[in-house]
């Protein structure tokens, strides 16, 4: 959706708590609704939803950021091939141009969906990530209630975006503040359950923002420069990147949990004459990603992966590229390292030149 | 705008084995205005699609000024050669492209031009000479050194003897280990340095081949006094997209796929990994 501010001023609006759900319910009769629920293990996760019931905004992200499970999903099919006499069909998969609202998402996703929009969009760009992007609307959530590994102050993404959304929620006592960030967003709230905002309830959702940054994280900071000035430097000890890569079990889920994370892999699949082309998420932290055919393997150290992963996520060259560090602070990298090597460690690491 | 994933049919118009490994596949689109429209730069490469056994690059050894079709010259070693070297004359490929960056062709006019090439690093280079060949008076000295490890792996042996008749440029020929019947120099390329005689300043040089080869070439170019922005090579990667996006070809903060795969001494050096 078109991201640039609609040049109205105060396009804030005010719902009520307990309307919510019958906006939603709304919007459902439009589009098709994702949104997070709960899992009957205690889980949470994000699905298309058919009532607003089923939804919960009570919830800790889940692992696969569903930003990145819609727009670059693990596995999908890029053509399909045929073989017809001498020559072959070729087909696309189909598109569709159903429209889709993202309900409920929070700011680091959105930030991660801004980053990957940039990557996929700009230049050459991927037709099966823009056909989905182009009917997809966003409605995030300011957190107050940061899980215990969230840093996306560090990383300037949250826990409110000052920008790039469609629609903004920040929960105000009785109420939800909703801040409309573009014509698209407009639209969802173009109902009866909104009435507008007034300058003081903006002031509290500063407030509010400003009280969860100074009191609510639990992270240490994540000091960010120093780490960028030392990699981009390139002034690392190989030595220190090799003790990090000696605790990577080479499992690829760092990658795979990260929002911003986009390599992938393509293979064609099926029989000699049908099949089709998937392309499915790849790891550079897999000791395959850049083995060659002669068997020559450039990062064959495990240490050398890990260089190239946070050279990736923090180098000034990629930094000055997408205009932000390949990070939003979600801190799913942390709840899935086995090896603990996420970010905020590495960070540290790196900034000390020791482990 | 098409789906940059979407290769176009195209048709083997010709094969030729050039080695016991390697063949050179002469190719054309199917639909003849995209063969008309279809514009690359020496240097530049393309996806080739066989179904069923994937997707690969490989750099185009055929001159943008020769029209109506092009060729990748290609030795069978993975899942995709070794598919391709089945294929005979008349056969489907799919292909994309043209992508990369390319040799700086323009940028290098009046300038002698040496080319050093190593095996299978000459196809490449074949594009560029070619180029040049069919603009020769815009470049000055022209000097081919090519080397291979025996007289059966060279490849274009048909283009070596036609290019080893022409007064206007030198080629030198040499294997690192010699059968009874070659004549020829024997060595690895860098010994046939002592035979030729540059205007260093005014000469670039254009280097392909394995990467020891490489390395040694560049060795000896710098220490005759070549400037490192005047080195300029193509650097490999396993690569999937050719369009920037699959991150297998990232070396530092560069993709071998857009930004390269043509890159000057100077870059390579300033990589922060091992090129």
């Amino acid at each position: 959706m078109d991201n640039s501010k609609t040049g109205e001023e105060q396009m804030n609006k005010l719902i009520k708590k307990e309307n919510i759900k019958l906006w939603l319910n709304e919007i459902i009769k439009k589009y098709k609704v994702i949104a997070p629920y709960k899992l009957e293990t205690g889980d949470f996760g994000f699905k298309p939803i058919s009532n607003a019931d089923e939804i919960t905004l009570d919830y800790i992200n889940p692992v696969i950021s569903p930003v990145k499970q819609i727009l670059f999903p693990a596995r999908e099919v890029m053509l399909h091939y045929k073989k017809k006499g001498d020559s072959w069909e070729v087909e696309l998969p189909k598109e569709t141009d159903e429209k889709v609202v993202l309900f409920g998402i929070r700011s680091c996703d959105l930030s991660a969906m801004l980053f990957l929009d940039k990557f996929f969009m700009e230049g050459f760009v991927d037709n099966y990530y823009k056909s989905r992007r182009d009917n997809l609307i966003t409605v995030n959530i300011t957190c107050t209630e940061p899980a215990d590994w969230c840093f996306c102050v560090c990383a300037d993404c949250g826990p409110s975006k000052e920008e790039g959304f469609d629609l903004q929620l920040t929960e105000i006592n009785d109420n939800y503040l909703v801040e409309i960030g573009s014509p698209a967003g407009k639209e969802l709230v173009n109902i009866d359950y909104f009435k507008e905002a007034e300058e003081s309830n903006l002031k509290e959702k500063e407030r509010l923002v400003e009280e969860t940054k100074n009191n609510k994280f639990k992270m240490p900071t994540t000091y960010f420069s120093k780490a960028i000035q030392n990699i981009t430097a390139n002034s690392i000890d190989k030595e220190l990147w090799d003790k990090l890569g000696g605790r990577c079990l080479g499992c690829g889920s760092c990658s795979f949990v990260c929002p911003t994370c986009s390599c992938f892999n393509v293979i064609d699949e099926g029989e000699d004459s049908k099949g089709k082309r998937v392309r499915s998420w790849d790891s550079c932290m897999y000791c395959g990603f850049t083995r060659e055919t002669s068997g020559y393997n450039p990062r064959k150290a495990p240490g050398d992966r890990v260089k190239r992963r946070y050279y990736h996520k923090l180098s000034y060259y990629y930094l000055t590229k997408m205009g932000s560090c390949g990070c939003v602070g979600c801190g799913r990298c942390i709840v899935s390292c086995l090896g603990g090597i996420d970010m905020p460690m590495v960070v540290k690491a790196v900034r000390r030149g020791k482990v | 705008m098409g789906n940059i994933y979407l290769p176009y049919k195209t048709i083997i118009k010709d094969i030729k084995q050039e080695t016991p490994d390697t063949k050179t596949f002469v190719l054309a689109f199917k639909d003849k205005k995209i063969q008309e429209n279809f514009d690359y730069k020496p240097g530049q490469f393309v996806e080739l699609s066989i179904y069923g056994a994937g997707e690969a690059p490989f750099g185009i050894s055929t001159s943008p000024t020769q029209k109506g079709s092009f060729a990748i010259t290609v030795r069978a070693v993975g899942r995709v050669t070794r598919a391709l070297h089945k294929l005979e004359i008349g056969n489907e490929v799919g292909i994309r492209g043209p992508f990369g960056n390319g040799f700086p062709y323009s940028e290098v006019k009046g300038k002698d031009i040496l080319f050093v090439g190593g095996g299978i690093g000459l196809p490449p280079l074949r594009s560029l000479i070619y180029y040049i060949f069919d603009n020769r008076g815009d470049y000055k000295n022209i000097t081919i050194l090519y080397g291979a490890r025996t007289p059966e792996d060279l490849v274009y042996k048909d283009d070596l003897t036609q290019w080893g008749k022409r007064t206007d440029i030198k080629l030198m020929v040499t294997v690192d280990a010699a059968s009874k019947d070659w004549e020829g120099n024997v060595g690895v390329v860098t010994t046939l340095f002592e035979q030729i005689q540059l205007d260093v300043p005014n000469t670039v040089a254009f280097v392909c081949g394995p990467p020891i080869m490489i390395k040694f070439v560049i060795r000896d170019l710098l220490k005759m006094g070549f400037l490192e922005e005047n080195i300029i090579s193509t650097l490999e990667r396993y690569m999937k997209c050719g369009v920037g996006k699959c991150g297998h070809c990232a070396i530092g903060h560069k993709y071998v796929c857009i930004d390269g795969p043509v890159f000057n001494y100077r870059q390579i050096k300033n990589l922060k990994e091992e090129p």
